[in-house]
Parts: structure tokens; C-alpha cells; sequence
């Protein structure tokens, strides 16, 4: 009966959770040689992955996949109020 | 408290947990900057440096020994223009690279 219980709150706070993170659906990865649309508030632009600030693109603002990829980041040129190229975190493109 | 009850709240705190590392803002700073001052009287400091046509979005105006952060090396210097942090604020920015100084003296 107790065993029953825990597994149901367990199940219970998983689905807490999973209703709680935000929709896969609203960010994606981008996608070699389009220009993708920033779905983030601000996203940081590095000069290579995992490496050091060189400008914040808005919401709204655009970036040119060119790749390759490297540790979750992806390259490309950065426009809005950058225009010029570097390292962006992938997974939050429209 | 009964078991039970106390069941489902650690369970619901481990889920609303689990929920606040997974929407984590798309920012970790890797590159920590080093720790400097400003050296001019004023200094103004800016959201961008657009390669087209240089810095952009004015956010406030620094002043001589406000806390800041640059890594000669590692942050980029554009035309004279440093990418830069802003201690208190907390947040990055591109002011002039002569402004910058007093490296490590806090």
C-alpha cells in the first residue's frame, strides 16, 4: 500500500516537472545554412564554444547557421547588433 | 504530518526542482573575466559592438573605480572598444579599452 503511494507521488512529480520545463516545441536547434530566428530573451555570442562574451543577440534577432557543431554550441554569423561571426548555444532558435 | 502527505511533498519539491535546473537561462559564463577598475572620469558603456557600425544600446555611464572585468586575450577588443562585465550590475557590455586598468587590484 505505501509502495503504491510512493510510486504514484513519484509519477505525480514527474509529471510536475515535465508540465513545468518549457515546450520543446518553442526552441529547436538550428539548422546548417538557414538563418534562424533567436527564440531565447537574449542569447550570448562567444568567440568559440564555451568560450568568452563578445555580444548578446535579442529575441527576435537572427543567426546565420553555418556550422559545425562543438559541445553544444554552433557557429555562425550573428546579426542584429553584432554582424559578425561566432558561438551561439544551439537549442534556442524559433 | 502523516507519511503520506509527506510523501507527496518531497516528491512534488524534487519535481519543481527538477523543473527550475531544466529551464535554466542559455547563458553559463565559462570565460570568468579578470577583475579590474574604471580609469577614466566617466566611461560610457554600451550593450554591442556592431561590426557595421560600431557600439550600440548605451546602458549607463561608469565612473572612475567602478568594479568591472576584462581578459586581455580572451575578451575581444573591437577598434578600441573591449568587451567588458559590469560588476553590481552583473552583466557584459563593451566600453573603451583605456578605460580600463588597476587589473587584479580588488
Amino acid at each position: 500500500m505505501v509502495r503504491r503511494q510512493v510510486i504514484a507521488g513519484l509519477l505525480a512529480g514527474v509529471v510536475a516537472a515535465t508540465l513545468a520545463l518549457p515546450s520543446p516545441a518553442q526552441a529547436a536547434n538550428g539548422t546548417i545554412g538557414q538563418r534562424e530566428t533567436v527564440c531565447a530573451s537574449d542569447l550570448f555570442v562567444r568567440t568559440q564554444p564555451v568560450g568568452a562574451w563578445m555580444g548578446t543577440l535579442y529575441q527576435g534577432q537572427t543567426f546565420l547557421v553555418e556550422g559545425p557543431r562543438s559541445g553544444g554550441y554552433i557557429y555562425g554569423f550573428a546579426y542584429g547588433h553584432i554582424n559578425r561571426r561566432g558561438w551561439v548555444q544551439d537549442g534556442w532558435f524559433c | 504530518m502523516p507519511r503520506r502527505i509527506r510523501t507527496w511533498v518531497t516528491t512534488l519539491a524534487i519535481g519543481t526542482a527538477t523543473a527550475a535546473l531544466g529551464a535554466a537561462p542559455p547563458h553559463a559564463d565559462p570565460v570568468v573575466p579578470r577583475h579590474a577598475i574604471v580609469v577614466c572620469q566617466s566611461a560610457s558603456f554600451y550593450a554591442n559592438y556592431d561590426s557595421a557600425g560600431g557600439p550600440t544600446g548605451l546602458k549607463r555611464t561608469l565612473a572612475y573605480g567602478n568594479k568591472i572585468g576584462h581578459t586581455p586575450g580572451a575578451h575581444p577588443v573591437y577598434n578600441g572598444w573591449a568587451a567588458s562585465f559590469d560588476f553590481g550590475p552583473n552583466d557584459w557590455g563593451y566600453l573603451r579599452a583605456e578605460c580600463i586598468g588597476g587589473y587584479d587590484s580588488w
